[in-house]
């Protein structure tokens, strides 16, 4: 006998993540999803994101990370909010894993919430976590055909950072040729160009992130 | 990776609709039928590994897996054979 199911697996992971959206909607926190390979810049971003933006607004973080806390260690410094969450092998967030961690954080006492998820450019891009925005972090020393070879990751990017555009020279690559790839695949993407060891750079990054936390926060009144 | 996860989901899955029918979980499943939706990020062999590892012993040791390529986005689990 045959029974149809016609269930979406995927489900269990996305009713989750509906659930952790509406919970940061209620609290009018900003929760942003950072994605990227390994060593593309996430952390560093937060370091110089986090202490320009600290005096302003209540930041939290969540850090994804296969094994170490290091991530978090790095962000200690700024005496915020932080949960760590070794995923022992996982190869991504899932949504129930930030559903978890946030129960450790006090959130009437945030007003952005940045998740470092774990880096990889193939599998967080499957897995919704309930963000608000969608943040991936792309090195220019990636190379300029990255964006087409893992064009899922890039697709369902909010923001596109192209990092580390000091080091284009060394690399070879030419900046330009990177952005045009990355719009061929999502033209809908804010795509900005960003060094994330300095701050300077983080100028258009910094007023569009403070532009979404005052929209969340208002959107509470 | 997140194979091994999808295969636990499915799973799960499989067995909530079971139990609705049988829920003594004594039939024996003969055929799951799983569709791969966009964006095609779930690689059939390594969710195959999974499943099959989590379902040895059980009632679903013998089922034949089929798969299907649908245009949604998602991993569906789409029908179930059962025997008689
Ligand atoms: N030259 C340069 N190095 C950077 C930049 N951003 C990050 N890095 C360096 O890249 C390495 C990896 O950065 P990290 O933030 O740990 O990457 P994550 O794995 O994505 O968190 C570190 O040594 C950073 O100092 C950048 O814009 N320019
Ligand atoms: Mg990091």
């Amino acid at each position: 006998m045959e029974i149809k199911v016609l269930k979406n697996v995927m489900i269990k992971n996305n009713s989750i993540g509906a659930d952790n959206r509406a919970f940061f909607r209620e609290k009018a926190v900003l929760a942003v999803n950072l994605v990227s390979s390994p060593g593309a810049g996430k952390t560093t971003l937060l370091e110089s994101t986090i202490d320009k933006m600290r005096s302003k607004y209540k930041v939290a973080v969540i850090e994804g990370d296969l094994y170490t806390s290091r991530d978090a260690e790095r962000l200690e410094k700024f005496n915020i909010q932080i949960v760590q969450i070794n995923t022992e092998g996982g190869c991504h967030l899932d949504a129930r894993m930030v559903s978890g961690a946030i129960k450790e954080i006090n959130i009437d006492d945030v007003d952005v919430l940045f998740i470092e998820n774990v880096g990889n450019l193939v599998c967080p891009a499957s897995f919704d976590l309930g963000e608000a925005k969608r943040i991936l972090i792309y090195s220019i020393a990636e190379g300029a055909d990255k964006p087409q070879k893992y064009s899922t990751m890039f697709k369902t990017a909010d923001v596109v950072l192209i990092n580390k555009v000091d080091l284009s020279t060394a690399c070879r690559v030419d900046v330009d040729h990177v952005e045009k790839e990355i719009r061929s695949i999502n033209d809908k993407a804010l795509v900005l160009r960003t060094t994330a060891v300095d701050p300077h750079s983080l100028r258009e990054w910094m007023m569009w992130l403070e532009g979404e936390i005052e929209r969340s926060k208002k959107s509470k009144d | 990776m997140h194979e091994a996860k999808i295969a636990e989901y499915s799973l799960s899955i499989i067995k909530e609709v079971l139990i609705e029918k049988y829920p003594l979980l004594d039939k024996k499943v003969t055929k799951v039928v799983f569709a791969i939706g966009r964006p095609y990020t779930v690689m059939r062999d390594s969710f195959e590994f999974y499943f099959s590892e989590l379902v040895k012993g059980s009632f679903m040791e013998d089922a034949e897996l089929v798969y299907e390529y649908v245009e949604q986005e998602g991993f569906y689990v789409s029908s179930l054979d059962v025997e008689e």
